[in-house]
């Protein structure tokens, strides 16, 4: 239980004279069903973690194809001059984005878009997008 | 209506420019290895005394698009957002451009024997 004169401290005289009047409740619940919470509900969230489970699992293969040795034959420091380590240093650098771009993908939809449905439309569209194809023409 | 009004006072419509053209240069080493890529292939069929096929044509020429199609979505698609929200954009399309020139070098590296 807190002291009733803790409360006091934190208030005002007058604090009740500008406090937007309270509405009674309503007497009958007209909201449809469902309609609560912007999530779109438990099957949003099944959608959600599979999207979030395939955004791993592209990470993943994406490691290994920027580790596979044809892909990683294109970068290279060459002869060693200064150019050739910026381009070498550009590369590699593009390597690690195309690694992180299923996470980035996903982590940027997730915060960003609000409406659930075009939510799940465009992290489906980073799913399909971003699919690793050189582990998997490496393994086929 | 002029974009300015549009996108808000100057000062933003400038830090708007400068991240669409920071962002630009990364985008455009990417063209520029695709161009390079182009060009040592067609460098080496001559060697070989052969052409290109279409298919590889196709291919490398998907590869120069890549990078200019996910640049160009980007500014259209984040312009209208905040300036955070227009970086993130274009951070977003960079990385989605670097793993689509990625799976095109793959697809081409393995499809080049059978051409």
């Amino acid at each position: 239980m807190t002291d009733p004169t803790d409360e006091d401290a934190l208030s005002w005289d007058g604090d009740d004279a500008l406090a937007a009047p309270k509405r009674p409740a309503p007497l009958i619940d007209d909201r449809p069903a469902g309609a609560g919470r912007a999530s779109g509900g438990g099957f949003s969230l099944l959608v959600l973690g599979v999207l979030g489970g395939v955004a791993v699992l592209e990470t993943a293969f994406w490691i290994r194809s920027a580790f596979d040795l044809q892909i990683a034959a294109s970068v290279s420091t060459g002869g060693g001059t200064p150019v050739e380590l910026i381009a070498f240093v550009l590369n590699v650098a593009g390597r690690v984005l195309a690694v992180l771009a299923p996470v980035v993908w996903f982590v940027l939809v997730l915060w960003r878009v609000r409406v659930p449905s075009r939510r799940l439309a465009l992290l489906a569209l980073g799913a399909l997008l971003l699919v690793p194809w050189p582990a998997i023409l490496v393994a086929a | 209506m002029s974009a300015a009004v549009t996108l808000g006072p100057p000062r933003r419509l400038g830090a708007r420019i400068a991240i669409a053209l920071l962002f630009l240069l990364a985008f455009l080493w990417q063209v520029y290895g695709a161009v390079s890529n182009l060009v040592v292939w067609l460098g080496f069929a001559r060697v070989m005394g052969q052409q290109l096929t279409a298919t590889a044509w196709v291919v490398l020429l998907i590869g120069i698009a890549i990078p200019v199609v996910a640049w160009a979505a980007g500014v259209v698609l984040g312009v209208r957002r905040s300036l955070l929200g227009f970086a993130l954009v274009l951070v977003l399309a960079l990385c989605a451009s670097q793993a689509l020139s990625l799976s095109q070098l793959a697809f081409f590296l393995s499809v080049i024997g059978a051409l």
